[in-house]
């Protein structure tokens, strides 16, 4: 066992944990259960999460290797009462359908917006690459990423 | 004329749940003292099992129980219709993932490591891997019966009378079967009651399968079984029947051990053992004149059942009927044979055998198109149903035979279908190399079951008015992503006049809602709807003669609620849903109400394929654009456009969301899903290597037309639209490339290797 520490959303945790334990499992173990696992393989990006801000796919890191770093999940986004701008735009575009992609592909996305503040439809698609969806066809997340992406830039300008 | 409250633009009501994280799926269901299962699987297709060994396991750290067949606590028959499949193996294996046993742990990772722990000896024999040789006389059995498991037939006509025919268009066709690729794997989680009793919650499209199948199971009434939906992680056919496997083998770890189960399956093992679309071959000959009429056409369509029947005949009963198009064509046969082989389990994949059997009808209608020199389109209003010549391959004649052409008009007009052809042919003018390609596609589908099952077309909702005048529903179909609950509160909402935000649909649970048939078939709106609409109008009986009474008039004709006021013509006095809610509950009436749909009894002959096989029918078409690079193989699929006779739009995101989903997972099955097999067992149990379409791969548009001519069965004239926005898209594909590699294609996935093969000019068939 190996003892790690992290800050999870802004609260830090400290454990035990197995070498062999991916963050994906750590991150479900303690109850951060936005996290999805599809695959376990790196294929499908429903476990995305922002390691020391950077979108990583949670089932391809060790927990060890995440210790002493900053784990940020959707929840960190926004919530109900206060919605990040991309939450908002999934939502009223009807991007969500299963909803099973959607955590990750949002901090995904937040990343793209991140990268190019005005993003084209091109690299939108290419941001979202590893973030599969099998019920959306992904038109309608990429018009919201594109309308959170404008009322972000708003935002910024108030 | 729009009914006030119908596609309102609100969002689905279950969207920020999902979109905040909060979403609760199988996986994340937690509960005290719960034990973690796996299943043990044979990697091999076809033996016998002559050793298994479980004693390390068995001895392995965290491990509580180890069952095989010979210590399983429940009935080890699985069959839905026929009883030819165990839950776990006594001898006989017969596909890659049948179960050699079952594995509870205190941890998953325990689980797993004593899953590695068990030994067992598998003789191997031959095997069936081809549909097409099953049949042959000295075949290996799969089946001790024989490995022909039950044929359908449609007789219509007399076809041996067209072998004179101008023109005789003959071909097989091998189209490949599908992956649904949910995100979310299957499973369940069983939790023993106190009582007795048991509670599972379950990803599912039909948590009364499921009920049904763990009550037979452990031995138990359907009543002390209760089944509650979890948020299902996308369904699209294959968390029909096949969840109640999972579920059943977390009942019967949790039987053992006394304690709760989680057993979700990893993404390997549900692609290997949950069920597929069915791979077929279909022989498709086609008699006509010179003029482009169809004369006559035989079909024979082979399904590859995989190794048990599941619910392969019912995918077939539909392929049959299916097989012809949306044509009016006098001599038709189909023969439709449904074969056991050791290759994947077969079974509902959204559009239910339609999409196979369409890319035969629909290649050889471009074929006939070409032969005699007309357009895709002229064709297909040459023979298609219409006003005039209004019948199905079944003999009914469709009251709505004449959306058909209107739809091929819509259809013509929104692609630019003229402009681009002319386009590509100046093209190909000026570079002979260019591959640029266009096709079309068009199908007709019962959007409710089949005559063979009409006994389950039928639907329950439960609608409860609260005292403050919000509302609760629970409605027997399920939500798997595609948007009932969006549909329902929908419906409810403008079945009472009021505000969508005031209603709450709760997924379904067993113990709450009569077992409502399966959410399949399309058939969510109209059967849920419907009942959600019995229920509002016996509350609108009780509602409606108070608002009267408040608005001084002596009765309730004429009485309306919109946005939650009641108002007459003839007085401005006017009085809210919340008091006349409050009138209800003073009076001490009954605020709750369970709504039931049935859809009609019909007559059919399953000997000829003849009678109303379905209530009632969609039209659908696509014009797939697309870009074929020769040397790479690689299909880029430029736009689609997709055409819908939907009756009526009850929340139009979702109806979007379900053409442009349904689209691309169409190109995903024509273009890059390809179910590698050796042996029956898949080569390719992942995301890595099977692919499914990425943001990359989508088309630069994707055009939506909607036709909305209401039909009297559905609720405000609704239709389904969950399958058809899938079913045309392979074969209008496949018409694309054809198009683009100027040659005759018979096969689907059209993966870049085949495409690369099919553009060689020395290639077989080249014409
Ligand atoms: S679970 Fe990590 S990529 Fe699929
Ligand atoms: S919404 Fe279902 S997988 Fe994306």
């Amino acid at each position: 066992m190996i003892p790690i520490q992290m800050e999870i959303n802004g609260q830090t945790i400290e454990m035990e944990v197995a070498p062999d334990l991916s963050l994906l499992d750590l991150l479900r173990a303690v109850g951060v259960d936005s996290v999805k696992k599809g695959c376990g393989e790196g294929d499908c990006g429903a476990c995305g999460v922002l390691l020391d801000g950077v979108y990583v796919k949670s089932c391809l890191i060790l927990a060890a290797q995440a210790s002493g770093r900053r784990v940020e999940t959707v929840e960190s986004l926004g919530n109900v009462e206060h919605p990040h701008p991309l939450q908002t735009a999934f939502v009223e575009a009807g991007a969500v359908q299963c909803g099973f992609c959607i955590p990750s592909m949002l901090l995904a996305a937040r990343s793209v917006i991140e990268a190019h503040p005005e993003p084209t439809v091109e690299q939108i698609k290419e941001g979202l690459d590893g973030n599969l969806c099998r019920c959306t066809g992904y038109v309608k997340q990429i018009e919201a990423v594109q309308t959170a992406a404008r009322v972000m830039k708003e935002e910024d300008h108030e | 004329m729009t009914h006030p409250g119908l596609d309102s633009g609100a969002p689905r009501p279950d969207a920020a749940t999902k979109a905040m994280g909060r979403a609760r799926y199988c996986a994340d269901v937690q509960l005290t003292g719960m034990l973690h299962g796996v299943i043990v699987a044979s990697p091999v297709a076809s033996g016998i099992l002559s050793g298994l060994d479980v004693s390390a396991a068995e001895a392995a750290p965290g491990v509580v129980a180890v069952l095989t067949a010979a210590n399983l606590p429940g009935n080890n028959r699985v069959g839905l219709i026929f009883d030819d499949q165990p839950l776990l193996v006594t001898d006989r294996v017969r596909m890659a993932g049948d179960r050699l046993a079952l594995i509870a742990a205190t941890t998953l990772e325990a689980a797993q490591r004593a899953a590695r722990l068990v030994k067992f000896t598998i003789d191997p024999l031959p095997g069936v891997h081809d549909v097409r040789r099953a049949l042959e006389p000295g075949a290996p059995l799969v089946q001790e019966q024989g490995n022909l498991l039950k044929e359908f037939f449609v007789k219509r006509g007399a076809p041996q009378t067209c072998r004179d025919a101008d023109l005789v268009l003959e071909d097989e066709f091998v189209i490949g079967g599908q992956e649904h690729a949910y995100l979310e794997t299957q499973g369940t989680v069983a939790e023993p009651q106190p009582d007795g009793s048991w509670l599972l919650h379950s990803t599912t499209q039909c948590p009364f399968y499921i009920r049904g199948r763990v009550a037979r199971f452990l031995g138990l009434p359907i009543s002390r079984v209760r089944v509650r939906q979890t948020v299902t992680g996308g369904g699209f056919g294959g968390k029909e029947d096949y969840p109640d496997e999972p579920a059943m083998c977390a009942a019967a770890l949790a039987k053992a051990t006394g304690r709760p189960v989680s057993l979700i399956l990893p993404r390997d093992q549900d692609m290997q053992m949950s069920t597929k679309r069915h791979a077929m071959v279909v022989r498709h000959k086609l008699y006509a004149s010179l003029s482009g009429r169809i004369r006559g056409v035989e079909v024979q369509v082979l399904v590859d059942a995989g190794a048990y029947a599941g619910l392969s005949t019912v995918v077939a009963e539909r392929a049959n009927i299916s097989s012809v198009g949306p044509y009016d064509i006098e001599h038709v046969s189909v023969l439709t044979q449904v074969i056991y082989t050791n290759n994947l389990f077969g079974g509902p994949y959204r559009g239910f055998g339609a999409p196979q059997v369409a890319a035969a009808h629909e290649a050889q209608m471009d074929r006939l198109a070409r032969a005699v020199g007309q357009d895709p389109f002229e064709i297909r209003r040459i023979n298609g149903v219409s006003a005039k010549n209004p019948e199905f391959t079944s003999g009914e004649a469709l009251p709505q035979a004449h959306l058909y052409g209107k739809l091929l008009d819509e259809l013509e007009e929104k692609s630019g279908w003229k402009r681009e052809k002319a386009a590509i042919a100046a093209a190909r003018e000026a570079d002979p190399g260019a591959c640029e390609g266009i096709g079309l596609a068009t199908i007709i589908y019962g959007v409710n079951l089949h005559w063979g099952g009409q006994r389950l077309d039928r639907g329950g909702a439960y609608v409860l008015i609260q005292a403050d005048g919000t509302v609760n529903a629970a409605v027997g179909i399920t939500e798997m992503g595609q948007g009932a609950l969006a549909a329902m509160r929908t419906i409810c909402a403008a079945g009472l006049g009021i505000d969508e935000t005031r209603v709450q649909i709760t997924e379904v649970d067993t113990a709450l809602v009569p077992d409502s048939g399966p959410t399949v078939a399309s058939r969510a709106t109209v059967s849920g709807g419907n009942a959600v609409l019995d229920a509002v109008r016996q509350l609108n009986e009780r509602l409606l003669p108070l608002a009267a009474g408040k608005l001084g008039l002596s009765g309730p004709e004429g009485v309306v609620c919109r946005d939650g006021v009641y108002s007459h013509p003839s007085t401005t006095v006017t009085t809210t849903f919340n008091e006349v809610v409050a009138l209800l509950y003073g009076r001490r009436q009954n605020p709750g109400a369970l709504g039931w749909f049935m859809s009609p009894e019909r007559e059919y002959d399953p000997a000829t394929g003849q009678g109303r096989a379905y209530a009632f029918y969609t039209f659908g078409g696509h014009v797939v654009r697309v870009r074929v690079d020769r040397a790479t193989g690689l299909v880029t699929v430029r736009e689609v456009t997709a055409a819908h006779d939907v009756g009526k739009i009850i929340h139009g995101l979702s109806a979007e969301g379900q053409v442009q989903g349904g689209v691309v997972q169409g190109l995903g099955w024509a273009l890059s899903e390809e179910l590698k097999l050796d042996a029956g067992r898949l080569k390719n149990p992942g995301f890595t290597d099977y692919l499914i379409p990425s943001s990359m791969d989508i088309p630069e548009r994707i055009n939506i037309v909607f036709l909305e001519e209401p039909e009297d069965q559905g609720p405000f004239g609704a239709k389904g639209l969950g399958e058809p926005s899938f079913i045309s898209v392979g074969a209008a594909t496949l018409n694309a490339v054809s198009h683009a590699l100027g040659r005759d294609v018979s096969v689907l996935p059209l993966t870049p290797e085949r495409v690369v093969g099919l553009a060689r000019p020395d290639a077989e068939g080249t014409p």
